[in-house]
């Protein structure tokens, strides 16, 4: 496994590579630690930031490597993405998720997830241990490639992990079925609604990718970004697996017409927040 | 990143699963609503035959729709002293509460909006009661939706069903005509407003005036002239059923629009597309009804619903401009267009503004009413109350 760990010098950089020990790679995992250079003189920041995190990571060794590159933060760390064939980029989210003028994480951040292709990883008060990690789903095709994609990243942690679905439908009818939009994932999965059978397919999913701790599922009805939060804060979880990446090859009209519910839930979520 | 739709759930891209899940007698209801005739693929002849016949449908309904907002108009003069003094309609408070219970009753706006402008132009009702009368009119119009779902609550079905889009449809139009009856006001006070109107040096007739006015003329020598209002208002539902026979041929599930409660979209986008939809259709229930066959279940996303009658709530006024501009009075058409303006004005702020905190507020409000059967009922009462207290204190 490959992992390219970003940083600015900054204590949210940190935070990434204190987020990447906690996910329990293997040991065999190669770390690259990027380090950006936008002006004359970060080179110096950006050298001790390199020791601090090689110290986080367990000391120098041949599995880690340092990397400068200079110009846009951003459109580097996707020129190493690529050119580096990696599993996951680690990057700090700066600013604070309950800010209200302007943007709750960083222009480099923000970017970054609008251009990468690969798994993203924003690290947010990062605890001592994963305790909680949250995948969210739908029950949409790409999203069980994602509970693969997921699934395997999360193979090394022993956090309790658990899967939610949002329904968000109201009834347009008087004879639309009133039952699914009342089920909990107890009863949807007991009785195979459509969210149900997913849920179910979910967790064989994660399974057969590797996470060998019982997957718990949750279903909640309400509008998608308030109640992934609100499950998010209720439960008290460590790190939120999402959705919503960019997809190479979708047409662009369409990207724009959507919703940026990923981006939303990333500039709100009180924890890490990893995007697939 | 543009959101791509991980969350939730959408009701056609498992539709083997869906089929599974959904029992016989809930299944396939797409198939059970026949929203419009399928585009016809015969021969040109037979193409040109539907054509002609929808151009002569389109002819007969719009001078019925003349025919009744001249009857309305004439027949409303008589009757101004009942509508101002019995009814105490002397006000833009009263005229709201007017035309909000006209709608109710009648379950429909449309046709109150039109008898507003026809009260105009016969000099029943001022501009600002006329505005408040068509803002009246929209307030009315959802509460049938409201009604069948209380009943089907009193019969045990579930709340979450039984009020659905319907209440939050009604909620969406209360919550925002405030500021709209607002801006609307202030509008028409302004003398830049009043350049909105066509101006004309000589008096302004309509041509059908001429084909009209001696139908008028033989009918009031035979009629009292009162009785003209509810035949004219008759004939305006009349009208109004055979428009909605002239609708495009179109099915949404067999088009691009198919897409359309798959996912979450943009605010703005879903309100344009309730814009579109219902400019077309000129009825928001109909162009809610449209999404329907989208769904295997019959359902739509909670995001994706309230642009979506934002949008409605601005074109289903097009027909009332149309009966504006048919009435060839510049008051009438300043008035609708004031209408207009004001909801896209308010709707706009939301949207750019502050979405997520009213879609927020929206959803919370619409599970406390449907939590209880006491709320509901109360709620019920508010709606119907409050439009009887403005028509007797205002």
């Amino acid at each position: 496994m490959r992992i390219l760990i970003c940083t600015d010098g900054s204590f949210a950089a940190e935070q990434a590579a204190l987020l990447v020990t906690r996910l329990g790679f293997p040991e065999e995992t190669e770390y690259t630690v990027l380090g950006v250079s936008e002006s004359d003189g970060d080179q110096v920041v950006l050298t001790t930031a390199f020791d601090r995190i090689e110290q986080l990571l367990g000391g120098p060794g041949p599995s880690i490597q340092r990397l400068m590159r200079y110009g846009n933060a951003a459109d580097q760390i996707k020129d190493e993405a690529e050119a580096g064939n990696y599993d996951l980029v680690a990057l700090g989210a700066k600013g604070h998720p309950h800010g209200i003028i302007g943007p709750r994480i960083g222009s480099t951040v923000n970017k970054s997830i609008r251009i990468l292709t690969i798994p993203i990883c924003i690290a947010r008060n990062v605890p001592e241990k994963l305790e909680r990690i949250l995948i969210c789903t739908a029950a949409e095709d790409f999203s069980l490639e994602t509970l693969r994609a997921g699934g395997r990243l999360l193979t090394g942690t022993q956090a309790e992990i658990h899967l939610l679905h949002v329904m968000s439908q109201v009834a347009l009818r008087l004879d639309s079925p009133s039952a699914d939009l009342r089920d909990t994932a107890e009863t949807a999965i007991r009785r195979g609604t459509r969210e149900g059978r997913h849920l179910e397919r979910g967790l064989d999913l994660l399974e057969q990718a590797g996470i060998s701790n019982p997957v718990m599922p949750a279903l909640r009805h309400g509008l998608v970004v308030d109640e992934v939060l609100s499950e998010t804060v209720e439960g008290h979880y460590d790190l939120l697996v999402i959705g919503g990446h960019f997809q190479e090859g979708r047409i662009h009209w369409i990207e724009f017409l959507l919703d940026d519910v990923s981006g939303q839930l990333l500039k709100k979520s009180p924890c890490s927040v990893m995007i697939i | 990143m543009q959101g791509d739709p991980f969350f939730w759930s959408d009701d056609n891209s498992y539709p083997a699963l869906a089929r599974c899940s959904i029992p016989d007698h809930e299944r396939d209801i797409s198939d059970t609503v026949p929203l419009l005739a399928k585009p016809v693929r015969g021969s040109y002849g037979a193409l040109a035959r539907r054509i002609a016949a929808k151009l002569g449908l389109f002819v007969v309904s719009i001078s019925i729709f003349i025919l009744a907002l001249i009857l309305v108009k004439e027949g409303a003069k008589p009757l101004a002293p009942l509508i101002r003094e019995r009814f105490s309609v002397d006000s833009p408070a009263s005229a709201l509460g007017f035309g909000w219970l006209s709608a109710s009753m009648v379950l429909s706006g449309s046709p109150i909006a039109a008898t507003a402008l026809a009260f105009l132009d016969a000099r029943v009702l001022s501009a600002n009661e006329t505005f408040a009368m068509v803002a009246g009119s929209r307030l009315g119009a959802s509460f049938i939706v409201l009604l069948v779902g209380f009943v089907y609550v009193l019969r045990g079905r579930q709340r979450e069903v039984s009020l659905g889009a319907g209440l939050v449809s009604l909620l969406v139009t209360q919550s925002m005509y405030i500021p709209i009856l607002a801006i609307g006001f202030f509008l028409l006070a302004q003398p830049w407003v009043q350049q909105w109107q066509i101006q004309a040096e000589g008096a302004v007739h309509s041509p059908l005036d001429v084909v009209f006015d001696p139908l008028i003329a033989f009918l009031t020598g035979y009629l009292p002239p009162w009785v003209l209002f509810p035949i004219g208002f008759g004939l305006l539902f009349f009208s109004l059923w055979l428009f909605d026979h002239l609708l495009p041929d179109l099915h949404l599930e067999e088009s691009r629009l198919g897409q359309v409660h798959h996912l979450l979209y943009r605010p703005v986008v879903t309100f344009a597309l309730g814009a579109g939809i219902t400019a077309l259709t000129m009825s928001v229930s109909v162009s809610l009804s449209l999404l329907v066959p989208l769904s295997t279940r019959g359902y739509i996303r909670r995001e994706n619903i309230i642009p979506y009658i934002m949008g409605a709530n601005i074109t289903t006024f097009d027909d009332t401009l149309i009966a504006a501009a048919l009435l060839a009075n510049p008051a009438a058409v300043t008035v609708v267009l004031v209408q207009m303006v004001s909801v896209t004005i308010v709707s706009m702020f939301i949207l750019l503004a502050m979405f997520r905190h009213y879609e927020r507020f929206l959803n919370r409000l619409v599970s406390n009413i449907g939590r209880r059967r006491r709320n509901l009922a109360m709620y019920i009462l508010l709606t119907l109350g409050i439009p009887f207290i403005l028509l007797i204190f205002g």
